[in-house]
């Protein structure tokens, strides 16, 4: 017990990040399965809705002064009408379509970060955001505890979609469109209801990390964001409910935390070397599984058919 | 208003050529293959390396170095089929999964020429730019090069695809593969022969990148997103659709620059091209209703 409290409360602020890192991915990744791995919507800009969240809570607190829940119902409001309209343009679009409209508002978000510099602060970056309270030099752990509930109501949660017609409804959706509609299922009006909740909580997602960081630039919005959660998703299996969360565990988590604080190398090549390697690991990690174990590590396990709860009626 | 819209034409097509070039190289891919191959960002990031070595090391003048960096890039362009589209296609992987193997190609070549060019920006070694004003707008002779190129490269396809047996081959085999494979074509040596044309294409438009301003691991990736909207705009009508595109997105970025701040040109721009995506709709529903 000791020991576990040590590993806590006596961990070093570098551990921390890397187990946020690792939470948040997890979150996105659960979101992403949602949006790719049931309803057939390859979102390849996951990083816009979240990046959106996060510069749009930074602008509200330090630019307009709003109180910390405002200024995240703000943020996710913002994403969530991001959402609406991106879901309204992806949900009749082919898959080429939606890579380069989803591709095209991750772009826009960026540059926004550097446009509007009034508001962003440009490169100079945006601060500081603070925590919403303050515990003593453990609030970061505070605030990571906070987010470990969120990303596990929200696993609750698609846990239990798997077993609900509205998950049916998703798959069926995802895996023939036409049969779907076939059988009057409004699919579009589902693929942009979903795409709406789904990134205006990647938005949330993002709002908190404002608090965690508290600081902003544009270089946090970059494309890194989406591949991690990508890579995550795909080695776990992108069909689980567990797959993020596998997947971000052998990806991030053994990367950001095991290597680099267990692992002694020197510290240039942690500076250089490392972070390339790793990239190119991910890149490699997404060939190889897409061809020889599309559906990630725990591919389809036990059961046969997607779709929970059929097979024994 | 006429001088505006000759200053917006010129230094459309001059800065962006290079974008029409690459466009075309990966509209060939998209209609043969049926390929979006987002690593086709690293056929030209290294096709300004390939120059940028060859240049530097062997002190050759860059238009020899152009050459060695076209054919490396085209070789490259086809090890990529043969070694990670091929196989995919062999396993029947879904559209949007190939997609994410070729953004997964491409993260890791974008990371891997690291360790074998290293991590910081790389220049050619060439003597300045000698500058040309045209119609009051300086040019250098590197971007008239690329724009001469630009014209014989796309006039070479046009009659290439059009007029010869192995161009007719081509379509045959983009409309109808069982049919194409009926009648004596060999699929393999003409989608290869495509994939080095390609390459080729792409690798020349990263030479000039390069040389216009440095050489970098993410030069091919920064410009990705909008050789990949023109040739997903511009595609339906073929390689002219292509090239068109790319000259209307050249001539529009830069009648924008002249006018309001470059990044709001550029958002302003993606805008414009969600919502063209938006317009165009699904295509892939019309085979779908057979």
């Amino acid at each position: 017990m000791g020991g576990i409290l040590d590993f806590l409360f006596g961990s070093p602020a570098f551990l921390i990040f890397g187990a946020y890192t690792v939470v948040m991915v997890v979150g996105l990744g659960l979101l992403l399965h949602l949006q790719l791995g049931l309803a057939g919507i390859g979102n390849f800009g996951v990083v816009g809705f979240w990046g959106l969240g996060l510069y749009a809570f930074g602008v509200l607190t330090v630019r307009y002064d709003l109180t910390f829940f405002l200024a995240l119902l703000g943020a996710t409001a913002i994403a969530g009408a991001a959402g609406i309209v991106m879901g309204w343009v992806v949900s009749n679009l082919d898959v080429d379509g939606v890579l380069g409209a989803t591709l095209s508002f991750a772009a826009i978000v960026f540059f926004l970060t550097d446009s509007e510099r009034d508001l962003t602060g440009g490169r100079i970056g945006i601060g500081t955001i603070d925590f919403p309270f303050d515990v003593g030099n453990r609030t970061d752990l505070a605030w990571l505890a906070i987010l470990v509930v969120i990303v596990g109501a929200l696993m609750y949660y698609v846990w239990r979609v798997h077993r609900a017609p509205y998950g049916r409804l998703l798959i069926a959706t995802g895996f023939n469109e036409p049969l779907a509609q076939s059988l009057r299922k409004p699919t579009f009006r589902t693929k942009m209801i979903l795409f709406a909740w789904t990134s205006a909580a990647m938005g949330l997602i993002g709002a908190l990390y404002a608090s965690f960081v508290h600081f902003l630039f544009p270089t946090q919005v970059t494309v890194g964001i989406t591949i991690a959660v990508i890579v995550a998703l795909v080695l776990g299996g992108q069909q689980r409910t567990w797959g993020a969360l596998v997947g971000a565990l052998l990806t991030i988590a053994l990367f950001d935390i095991v290597i680099q604080l267990y692992v002694p190398l020197p510290r240039t090549v942690f500076q250089q070397a490392f972070p390339v390697a790793k990239q190119m690991i991910f890149g490699l990690l997404l060939i190889v599984l897409l061809l020889y174990r599309p559906l990630g590590i725990l591919g389809r396990m036990r059961r046969e058919n997607y779709v929970r709860g059929v097979t024994h009626e | 208003m006429m001088d505006f819209l000759a200053k917006a034409l010129i230094i459309g097509l001059t800065e962006q050529a290079p974008l029409i070039l690459a466009a075309i190289g990966m509209a060939l891919i998209y209609f043969l293959s049926k390929v979006i191959n987002v690593a086709f960002a690293e056929t030209i990031t290294l096709g300004a390396y390939f120059g940028m070595w060859f240049n530097t090391t062997f002190g050759v003048n860059f238009y020899a170095s152009m050459i060695a960096a076209a054919i490396l890039a085209g070789l490259l362009s086809v090890a990529t089929y043969l070694l990670v589209f091929r196989p995919a296609r062999l396993r029947n992987v879904g559209m949007v999964e190939v997609i994410i193997i070729s953004l997964g190609l491409s993260v890791f070549l974008r990371h891997a020429l690291q360790f074998v060019f290293g991590y910081s920006a790389r220049f050619y070694d060439v003597p300045p730019a000698e500058r040309v004003s045209v119609l009051g707008v300086g040019v250098t002779t590197f971007q008239i090069t690329a724009v001469a190129l630009v014209i014989a490269l796309a006039l070479g396809l046009y009659f290439f695809i059009q007029r010869t047996n192995y161009g007719q081959q081509v379509r045959a085999l983009a409309s109808d593969e069982s049919l194409a494979k009926v009648s004596g074509i060999n699929p393999l040596v003409v989608t290869l022969m495509i994939w080095f044309i390609a390459g080729v294409a792409g690798g020349l438009a990263g030479a000039f990148w390069g040389v216009a301003a440095n050489v970098q691991p993410d030069l091919g990736w920064n410009r990705f997103l909008l050789i990949l909207l023109v040739v997903l705009v511009g595609g339906a009508w073929g390689i002219r659709g292509v090239i068109i595109a790319g000259l209307g997105t050249g001539v529009l970025l830069s009648g924008l620059k002249l006018e309001i701040p470059p990044l709001r040109a550029e958002i302003l721009l993606l805008v414009v091209f969600i919502v063209i995506l938006k317009l165009r709709g699904d295509r892939s529903s019309e085979t779908a209703k057979v």
